[in-house]
């Protein structure tokens, strides 16, 4: 029947895989900043992450004999953020590591990357900080800033620093110390802004995380200079921007529902926002994002808003003349033929070409297959699936 | 001669099937998710798995065969608690023990030593197998489930030490690198998924008719979390089904439990049987009706669920449009068998 | 006011810092098993959580006597035990005089009294030095970390089912396994 949906997998297949070129576009940049201010060893971080983790994909889907012809480049862009949130002075075999387990762990026990249930890349790092934690909070100075204070360790010892312009574009232009890929405010700006106009859908969660955010450094600012530089330093510091764009608009943890992903964009600044305040380590921010993927779903089953409400009515999956009316019309049953249902059966086995009347047999046939289709129906419970409200993507 | 060889193969065969589905095809730990809490906490160095495996394997097949030999009778409420005092003898003396010679595993198992004796896994095969069965078949049950699950915990220590700590039993391997988070549970669990999709793959290559996916039912995990309280006292509850083979030994057993809870032995009445009424016969259109009532009802019924579904989903209105066609075919074949029959009685009376 | 902050700030600490079922793996089977059956896992943690805190409570005016807090480690161990024990009892006592409880109820209070996060709950309050305040809390938080884990869980196997791409040999346990393992991992993040 033409109202029957057709599978999904191929589509959104290529939508991931678009992506997943975004985001692959979006951390090249930051890669060539980052090696252009920490030098060669920021580019042998990043080649070691990215192909441990697209060969370790590979062998996973070779594994998994996925049904997929290409990769969804899931295993690149994974690659390119993990290594971006470690520091220039991480010894080469912790991103080495990530890589491994946010493949090996986060990606082949769920398939695609479209259904993970977690950012691969967040739990990598997670699992970094926990194994070897103090090397990877090791920040270096670089060619323009001897210092090896990031703003994170000053936030949490309650040191300030005093905001002047000279010291605003230190932080703007990723001159302070902090991993090779979080620090550079202006282009991770820039990426939140291409965001927001290409995937417009994907970017309202990060925008929601980053006012929750904001609201929550201000509310309960860990210094006490000022409005602004506690804003400011909680925002530029660590790996707030970096998991805004990128954690927050992963495709397979954000909430379908646009009212949904606001919501949860929210609260994920708030819980984000309190592990930071309130974890063990430096910058324990993307523990937050873990158990935020984690609770996406509970955020689908928000009641629906009006706007939601009137869509769906909007949806009509017949036209009115399709519609069937429950009564056969009198026309059609006088050219039935007036056959008990046994004969019909025995007519439907036999070939349609032995019939003598090819009415007959044509009728047999259609109410044969309407027999049969009855069981196939009933096995098939649901031969299409449009997402969680059935609302349109 | 003859009849006992023809014997011993069908009870060793079913031995070893039991054998096989206990260890293997049903893993406690592994595919069933018993037993869990020790070896993901404690069983983080290979002395200690195996010490863990070694007291879980008395336990197990002391309390099968005490549950199977005094047990059967004994209400379910009653058992469950006599499975913790077995436990608790088994596991006490050995802690009296550890304390006084090995205080070092004292300390290493801390406040899970004393925790052995409450083990799922002990309940579990207790009331699955043990109070069923009899007691050579409870012993055999024990010891394959004890060996299956103490080679996985064996595996989980010796894995977790070595990408731990870097060392095997206390001996240091020289590993470079150290993986201090598998120490957790966060490793023991990680390792026990990996040892699992392994063991799967193993069965379906090995055993391709098994369906290993049985062991941990997922059949109601789509259920709200509220619901009417009726239907959630009259929801039955076994924490220890067997998915669908259990189903039916489940439902009897809690009907046998309601039954042993009348304590007093009832008396049979004296009914007092009536006489049956001779059927009326019926006319041919009476038989008609009933029977036009009864091809209607189902899809009445049919209707009614449509309208539940949709009352329950109210949103997934593809679902509503689905079951809407379908139950709209139902009726348009059916109005023409009606039609048809009317016309060929109306063709018969002329 | 302090006893209430105690209160609060211990359960608090049990069941988000260091949660009881993810951090420690108590209940951990209880967790994972009764996730696929979510219907039935709001009745079990209101009984888990009344064992928790009953038998919280009763440790803790135990260890309050100086000549019981002066004993061994082994003989904390028994008590804790026998304690468990008779609150069992004395529960069943008084369900079944009542009398008009279904069989149903009756199997879910043992479930809920004999496993190891209620086991658990005194030995952690006797070796945390708890006041008799901050145990009950303690015994609350247990409760509540069973039903943050329970839910979360849940929710990951319900995902996961929905899942069709999960490779045949993850499927069921293994990929759940998986799942709770990162789950764990986010909660060390407060440890």
């Amino acid at each position: 029947m033409e109202t029957f949906v057709k599978p999904q997998k191929p589509k959104e297949f290529s939508e991931t895989r678009k992506i997943m070129l975004s985001f692959i576009c979006m951390l090249s940049a930051l890669s060539v900043l980052s090696v252009y201010t920490y030098g060669v060893r920021a580019l042998e971080i990043i080649l070691i992450s990215v192909v441990t983790a697209v060969v370790c994909k590979k062998i996973c889907e070779e594994i998994s004999k996925s049904d997929y012809p290409h990769s969804d480049l899931s295993g690149l862009a994974t690659g390119l953020m993990t290594a971006l949130l470690f520091p220039v002075s991480v010894p080469l075999y912790i991103p080495f590591f990530a890589a491994v387990f946010a493949v090996v762990v986060c990606m082949l026990p769920f398939g695609t990357a479209k259904n993970s249930p977690f950012v691969p890349a967040a739990a990598a790092f997670c699992f970094a900080v926990l194994c070897f934690g103090d090397k990877v909070f090791a920040y270096t100075g670089n060619a323009n800033n001897a210092s090896t204070l990031s703003l994170t360790l000053l936030l949490q010892s309650g040191t300030t620093v005093k905001l002047n312009s000279a010291v605003l574009l230190e932080i703007l232009t990723g001159q302070m110390p902090s991993a090779i890929g979080t620090g550079f405010v202006i282009m991770l700006l820039g990426a939140l802004l291409y965001i927001l106009i290409r995937y417009p859908k994907n970017a309202v969660p990060a925008v929601a995380f980053l006012v929750s955010a904001s609201l929550f450094s201000i509310i309960f600012p860990r210094v006490k200079t000022g409005t602004l530089t506690s804003l400011t330093m909680e925002m530029c510091g660590g790996a707030v921007l970096f998991s805004a764009v990128f954690f927050m608009t992963y495709p397979s943890v954000i909430p379908s529902r646009l009212f949904s992903s606001a919501i949860w964009g929210f609260v994920s600044g708030i819980v984000c926002m309190a592990f930071r305040y309130f974890g063990k380590t430096e910058d324990s921010l993307i523990f937050g994002i873990l158990i935020m993927n984690a609770v996406a779903g509970l955020f689908e089953e928000l009641p629906l808003t009006k706007l939601e409400k009137k869509k769906i009515d909007d949806i009509t999956p017949y036209e009115e003349t399709e519609k069937p009316s429950g009564v056969v019309p009198e026309e059609i049953l006088s050219e039935i033929p007036d056959i008990s249902d046994e004969e019909i059966i025995a007519q439907s086995e036999t070939a349609p070409e032995e019939t003598e009347n090819q009415e007959q047999a044509d009728a047999a046939e259609s109410l044969h297959t309407a027999f049969t289709a009855e069981n196939e129906i009933t096995q098939d419970a649901a031969p299409f699936d449009l997402g969680g409200d059935g609302v349109e993507q | 001669m003859n009849s006992k060889n023809s014997v011993r193969p069908t009870e060793r065969m079913k031995n070893l099937r039991m054998i096989r589905t206990s260890a293997v095809i049903r893993n406690p730990l592994l595919l069933e998710a018993v037993g869990l809490c020790p070896v993901v906490a404690i069983a983080s160095s290979l002395r200690a798995a195996v010490f863990l495996a070694v007291v879980t394997a008395l336990e197990l097949i002391l309390c099968e065969v005490l549950a199977s030999r005094f047990l059967k009778k004994v209400k379910r409420y009653v058992r469950v608690p006599i499975y913790f005092l077995i436990g608790t003898v088994v596991v006490y003396p050995i802690m009296y023990l550890v304390t006084r010679f090995a205080p070092s595993i004292f300390v290493e198992f801390g406040v899970f030593l004393p925790l052995m004796a409450v083990n799922s896994l002990l309940a579990l095969h207790c009331e699955r197998v043990a109070v069923k069965r009899t007691v050579k078949d409870s012993f055999l049950d024990a010891v394959s489930v004890s060996v299956s699950y103490g080679a996985v915990t064996v595996l989980s220590g010796f894995l977790r030490e070595i990408l731990g700590n870097g060392k095997i039993s206390g001996l240091d391997v020289n590993l470079p690198v150290k993986f201090s988070v598998m120490l957790t549970p966060f490793g023991g669990l990680l390792i026990l998924g990996f040892c699992a999709a392994l063991l799967k793959f193993y069965i379906y290559k090995k055993y391709p008719n098994s369906s290993p996916d049985r062991a941990f039912n997922t059949s109601e995990v789509r259920q709200a979390l509220h619901g009417s309280l009726r239907e959630l006292m009259n929801d039955d509850f076994n924490p220890y089904d067997e998915g669908e083979e259990g189903a039916a030994s489940a439902s009897s057993d809690a009907d046998a439990l309601y039954k042993t809870r009348q304590s007093v032995p009832r008396k049979p009445k004296n009914k007092k049987v009536r006489p049956k009424k001779p059927k009326k016969e019926k006319t041919e259109q009476k038989e008609h009706k009933a029977s036009k009532n009864k091809k209607t009802a189902p899809i009445e019924r049919r209707r009614e669920d449509v309208q539940d579904n949709i009352i329950e989903n109210p949103n997934n209105k593809n679902e509503r449009t689905y079951l809407d066609d379908f139950s709209d075919m139902l009726t348009d074949l059916e109005n023409y068998k009606q039609k048809g029959q009317d016309k060929t009685e109306g063709g018969d009376g002329e | 006011m302090s006893v209430l902050f105690e209160l609060i700030s211990a359960s608090f600490y049990v069941a988000f810092v260091q949660n009881l079922v993810f951090n420690g793996g108590y209940g951990i089977s209880e967790a994972v098993r009764m996730s696929a059956k979510p219907r039935k896992l709001i009745p079990l943690t209101v009984f888990m959580t009344y064992f928790s805190v009953t038998v919280s409570a009763a440790c803790a005016a135990l260890e309050l006597l100086p000549k019981f807090h002066e004993k061994s480690e082994l003989f904390h161990v028994a008590v804790f035990s026998a304690v468990v024990f008779a609150v069992y009892i004395l529960t069943m006592a008084a369900v079944l005089i009542y009398g008009k409880v279904q069989p149903k109820t009756i199997r879910r209070i043992s479930i809920a009294a004999f496993n190891t996060l209620v086991m658990a709950v005194p030995y952690i309050n006797y070796r945390s030095a708890f006041t008799f305040t901050e145990s009950i809390g303690a015994g609350l938080g247990a409760g509540l970390a069973f039903l943050i884990a329970v839910l979360l869980i849940n929710e990951g196997l319900k995902r996961l089912d929905l899942n069709e791409s999960i490779p045949k040999c993850f499927k069921g346990t293994p990929a759940l396994f998986i799942y709770t393992a990162i789950l764990s991992l986010c909660f060390m993040g407060l440890k």
